[in-house]
């Protein structure tokens, strides 16, 4: 019953644990870049001074 | 776009990894930067990606298909160059020629605006705004011109100069200004040299462009000798040193 009880509260748990936080119609939450390779030549390396311009952030790896 | 790198690699690493692959966006180190506000439990896999509007909002996640929401919300952006989706209609005119980089008229526009209708608080505002986007402008191309001129690099300050100098610009006091400074820099002897080195530097490189390796050393070695003492022969010097590099990294 203890086991159970266990299994049951884990599969309760797991889809918070594994997902995404929702963001979407949320500010975007503050963000520097301040340490970049190609740093942007007009100091635009952080969220307000982006305001005005579409920002795509990609998370990313080269392997 | 920000490609947030999310790896273990070091700066150093995607550096030359950017260099090889000519990504010329810019790349911020994520172990070193904040982003903790887009993955606060760090459970994001990659790839991943977050839209975000002009007015700061986030309007798109996920893994793939952002393309069609950037294009979305770049097509909402009325006046690009100056950042903004829409300004007060009677300064839609000065909006207009700034994006049009008509900067002369601009500026004439946002002043007439802000006298013909100064108690429309709105208006008075996106003039301003208007003013302070150009007065910016301006500084950036004063800038670069003066940095040019610091390094010897006076076909870029006379191209610049000519910018300014030109129709956009007419009826401003840089235009006027930028015609003497254009003046005043032809007439230097030094300076004349030095443009004539760059003129001669950018037709060697367009000549040894499809040479082989050996054939553009004798050139640039022949350039430096020709105009030694001018900023274009550091250049190519510069050029010879690059080429050195990469053969010993080849090798």
């Amino acid at each position: 019953m203890y086991r159970l009880a266990i299994i049951l509260l884990a599969l309760l748990c797991a889809p918070g644990l594994f997902a995404y936080e929702e963001l979407v119609g949320k500010d975007a939450p503050d963000w520097s870049a301040n340490v970049c390779v190609n740093a942007p030549a007009d100091g635009r390396n952080h969220r307000d001074a982006c305001l005005g311009s579409v920002v795509l952030l990609k998370y990313w790896g080269p392997n | 776009m920000f490609l947030l790198h999310a790896q273990n690699e070091d700066k150093e690493w995607m550096e030359d990894y950017a260099k090889k692959k000519r990504l010329t966006m810019p790349i911020p180190m994520k172990l070193e930067c904040d982003f903790a506000g887009y993955d606060k439990n760090e459970r994001i896999k990659l790839p991943y990606a977050y839209v975000i509007s002009p007015e700061g909002k986030v309007v798109w996640q996920g893994r793939d298909g952002y393309e069609a929401q950037v294009r979305a919300q770049v097509a909402r952006i009325k006046y690009p160059k100056l950042r903004r989706l829409e300004v007060a209609p009677e300064v839609a005119e000065a909006a207009t020629a700034f994006e049009e980089g008509q900067y002369a008229s601009a500026r004439e526009e946002a002043l007439k605006a802000k006298e013909t209708h100064g108690d429309t608080e709105g208006a008075v505002a996106d003039a301003d705004y208007v003013l302070t986007k150009l007065s910016e402008h301006l500084g950036e191309i004063r800038e670069k011109i003066d940095l040019a001129k610091e390094a010897k690099r006076y076909h870029h300050a006379v191209a610049l100069l000519e910018e300014l100098s030109g129709k956009p610009y007419k009826g401003m006091e840089v235009y006027d200004e930028a015609k003497e400074e254009l003046k005043v820099l032809k007439k230097d002897k030094e300076i004349k040299a030095e443009l004539k080195a760059w003129e001669q530097y950018d037709k060697a490189i367009e000549a040894i462009k499809d040479a082989n390796e050996e054939d553009r050393r004798k050139a640039l070695e022949k350039f430096i000798k020709k105009y030694e003492g001018t900023a274009a022969a550091s250049e190519a010097d510069w050029k010879l040193a690059e080429m050195d590099f990469a053969k010993e990294e080849s090798e």
